[in-house]
């Protein structure tokens, strides 16, 4: 066979076989399960943006200190994705952020019971989320930390209401990490006011 | 009107313009989404961020043997990531001089897809459908590229773009057609409510003005699931739904802030253009 037509069938046929699995992913099932276990580069993607659900409420992480005495400090929220702004047509960085939070938190089920909570907190997206709060800027006499989700949603009144999804479990701060956090003030994260 | 039409799809009515086209918007894609990424880097994949090696490399400790294994796990450590994404903004820059002057662009754009794999899988966590859609463009001009001489590859490669993309709006146009809440205009006014994807001045409009969000809601379906018209119609039709689409994801990064889709979605326009030209008149140029 001529090499110039064998390489061009083999191209060709390559296109073929990556959008035949592209298909075959947009279907729920076994078969797509499969397919994406495989995929570790996400090159076959599946294109049902914002349906048939789209999302209708925020998802909100809120961390508060806990001192010595047991006192708590007020939660604060984790700023991971500022309102939009006219710009963010061509800039938006900050989506990213928010965007991995919103994966790492789809480890937890919608309405999640005792189970689901164990099994989150031995994921490896509870971990990342910890990882991130516990390098958030504290206060120093602070022996430890918290985080929550929370679903956050806006009434046909334009008014904003939460509930609790996840509360985490007492996140022991060591005492080379509370000195660090005095010196350096992490500069890499905004935490709005209290709430 | 018909005129510029016209004059606008034949500014890509061969393998060559088409390709020119998808590589210049492709690489100005790449440049701002690696700047996003690098503003966010410390969020993102250093040590005190969501994805941090230490906690997402930790599965694959065991795995991380012999050169490669290495080379991969020394290439996910935070400074050698801000390194290689500064070095794909730096092959996007010479993949638009070697389009500028009419040179193969295969190094940088290996390099660029390089880098590409190393984040994909490194920070999966982050990507979104314009991640996937830069994969595919990104391959599909790296294949295309490699093969400069074989003009059918070439137009492959073309169709292949313009079937992922119509693809994927049939598959969104459909998933949202098949459900009620879609047709009726809740579930965009109830987007529109959230402070992630949405505006609340917009949100309060659609509660005000329900038949605004169902007339938007119903137009997002037609648009999808039409959009093969644009494959088969007239040059005017043809650049209505391009503008149209163009509109659509200017409308989502606005509103949304889905920038990303606007650079890679768009980047394949130039491949539907080619197209639609060649089922036009039937000629592969």
């Amino acid at each position: 066979m001529d090499p110039v037509l064998f390489l061009r069938s083999a191209v060709i046929l390559f296109f073929m076989a990556w959008l035949l699995l592209t298909v075959l992913t947009q279907f729920k099932g076994s078969l797509r399960y499969k397919i994406k276990t495989y995929d570790v580069f996400s090159l076959i993607p599946i294109w049902t943006f914002f349906a048939p659900r789209p999302t209708t409420c925020d998802l909100c992480l809120k961390v508060r200190d806990i001192y010595p005495s047991g006192e708590l400090g007020p939660w604060r929220t984790v700023e991971t994705n500022p309102p939009r702004r006219i710009f963010h047509i061509l800039w938006n960085p900050q989506r990213r952020t928010h965007f991995v939070l919103l994966n790492l938190s789809c480890h937890l089920s919608s309405a999640p019971g005792p189970a689901d909570f164990q099994y989150f907190k031995r994921s490896v997206a509870y971990r990342a989320i910890r990882n991130l709060v516990m390098h958030l800027p504290r206060s120093p006499l602070a022996s430890a930390c918290q985080f929550c989700f929370m679903a956050v949603w806006r009434t046909p009144q334009g008014e904003l209401q939460s509930k609790p999804m996840f509360l985490s479990d007492k996140l022991i701060v060591s005492e080379d990490e509370t000195r660090k956090h005095e010196t350096s003030r992490v500069e890499s994260m905004s935490v709005g006011g209290p709430v | 009107v018909i005129n510029f039409a016209s004059t606008f799809i034949e500014m890509f009515s061969t393998t060559d313009q088409a390709l020119t086209g998808i590589a210049i918007l492709f690489a100005i894609g790449v440049i701002v989404t690696s700047l996003e990424l690098l503003v966010e880097r410390r969020r993102l994949w250093h040590e005190q961020g969501f994805l941090a090696w230490s906690i997402m490399g930790a599965g694959y400790s065991d795995r991380m043997q012999g050169p490669l294994g290495r080379c991969l796990n020394a290439s996910c450590r935070p400074f050698v990531l801000d390194l290689l994404i500064g070095l794909r903004i730096l092959a996007s820059i010479l993949l638009i001089l070697f389009v500028a002057i009419n040179a193969n662009f295969v190094v940088p754009l290996v390099v660029t897809m390089l880098v590409h794999l190393i984040v994909h899988w490194r920070l999966r966590y982050m990507l979104d459908g314009s991640d996937k859609m830069s994969g595919l463009v990104g391959f599909t001009l790296l294949i295309s590229a490699v093969f400069r001489d074989d003009h059918i590859i070439r137009v492959a490669a073309l169709s292949f773009l313009t079937a992922q993309l119509t693809l994927c709006y049939a598959v969104a146009g459909l998933a949202k057609a098949a459900t009620a809440s879609w047709w009726n205009g809740r579930a965009l006014q109830g987007t529109l409510g959230t402070v992630v994807f949405g505006v609340p001045t917009l949100h309060l409009f659609g509660v005000r003005f329900p038949m605004m969000t169902r007339a938007a809601s119903w137009c997002v379906i037609l648009f999808e699931l039409s959009f093969p018209l644009a494959l088969v119609g007239a040059p005017t039709v043809t650049v209505s739904y391009l503008i149209a689409g163009i509109l659509f994801h200017v409308g989502v990064a606005a509103v949304m802030g889905f920038n990303s889709f606007l650079y890679f979605f768009v980047a394949t326009y130039p491949a539907v253009c080619y197209t639609s030209s060649a089922l036009r008149t039937g000629v592969l140029v």
